[in-house]
């Protein structure tokens, strides 16, 4: 079977975060700020780069999600806070993954 | 549909999924079931702290970094394997790391990681409650372990400690976003590697 329309690798965007050291050497603990309220995930190492000292997690752009300047992502792993891998993103916290 | 020995071997070669780390050379050897696949330990477990004085809320914030300070790393050898005591909970992830990707215009896989009837014997718990590897997932596995047997149980690296079920996913995770439909390659946006490439070369 062969599913149509899905998000391919080139979807992939860099989503500004921060992350320290997880629970596992390959592990990273990844805390986004929404507007001041903080969600985290665990996420494997290699998904997180640095650039000019800011942090990014590798993620699914998804699309529009009708909120103005928005962008739903899926995320690598469900966080602790919402218990879900889909998330409303500003725009601006995005970055195109090469 | 859960893919047997023959078809993980099949869809691996064709790059479907990935299991890194895997050894294998036949299907109908070791570490295949006939429709499962094996898994072994990686060199790491965590032991969370269990005389925390906090009492969790998941919509704090947080919650990731503090279940990172609140635990010990532990690197496990031959020589020096983990003992899981009796009624002990520890995490562990498998040696291998595996990927489920999304792709455009091609069947899509998740799985299922599940404890080895040999361990269960034991009374060991390789996971509980969070067995599913979701599409567009990628690293190692993370095990939730616990002893409820009587006995004290040795966790050595690399030993087979799970398997993993592969199933089809049937339909669409998501749709694409429209203003990627039909693209492929991405433009327009600012990359950190591009960037980051670009000031190298100045």
């Amino acid at each position: 079977m062969v599913n149509k329309g899905m998000p391919a690798a080139s979807h992939q965007v860099w989503l500004s975060c921060k992350a320290q050291h997880g629970m596992f050497s390959s592990e990273r603990a990844v805390e986004i700020d929404l507007d001041g309220k903080t969600i985290s995930l665990f996420a494997d190492e290699s998904l997180i780069k640095e650039y000019l000292g800011n942090k990014y997690l590798l993620v699914t752009l998804i699309g529009d999600n009708g909120e103005p300047e928005h962008k739903t992502v899926l995320l690598p792993s469900e966080c602790f806070e919402t218990g879900w891998r889909w998330l409303s993103i500003p725009e601006r916290m995005l970055k195109k993954a090469a | 549909m859960v893919l047997s020995n023959v078809d993980i071997v099949k869809a691996l070669k064709d790059g479907a999924f990935k299991i890194e780390g895997l050894e294998y050379s036949e299907p109908s050897e070791k570490p295949f079931n006939t429709s499962a696949v094996d898994l072994r330990l990686g060199n790491e477990v965590t032991v969370p702290f269990s005389d925390v004085p906090v009492q969790l809320d998941l919509r704090k914030g947080n919650i990731a970094k503090l279940w990172a300070m609140h635990s010990k790393q532990i690197t496990i050898t031959e020589d020096q394997p983990f003992v899981l005591k009796q009624n002990q909970f520890v995490l562990a992830n498998t040696f291998e790391k595996v990927s489920f990707p999304l792709t455009p215009d091609a069947q899509c896989y998740s799985a299922r990681v599940e404890g080895k009837s040999s361990l269960a014997r034991c009374e060991v718990l390789i996971h509980f409650t969070a067995p599913t590897i979701h599409s567009g997932w990628y690293g190692p596995i993370t095990l939730e372990m616990m002893n409820l047997g009587p006995m004290e149980f040795l966790l050595f690296p690399k030993m087979y400690i799970c398997q993993l079920i592969v199933e089809e996913v049937s339909g669409c995770p998501a749709d694409a976003p429209n203003q990627f439909k039909g693209q492929k390659s991405p433009a327009g946006q600012v990359t950190p590697k591009s960037a980051e490439t670009r000031a190298s070369e100045k």
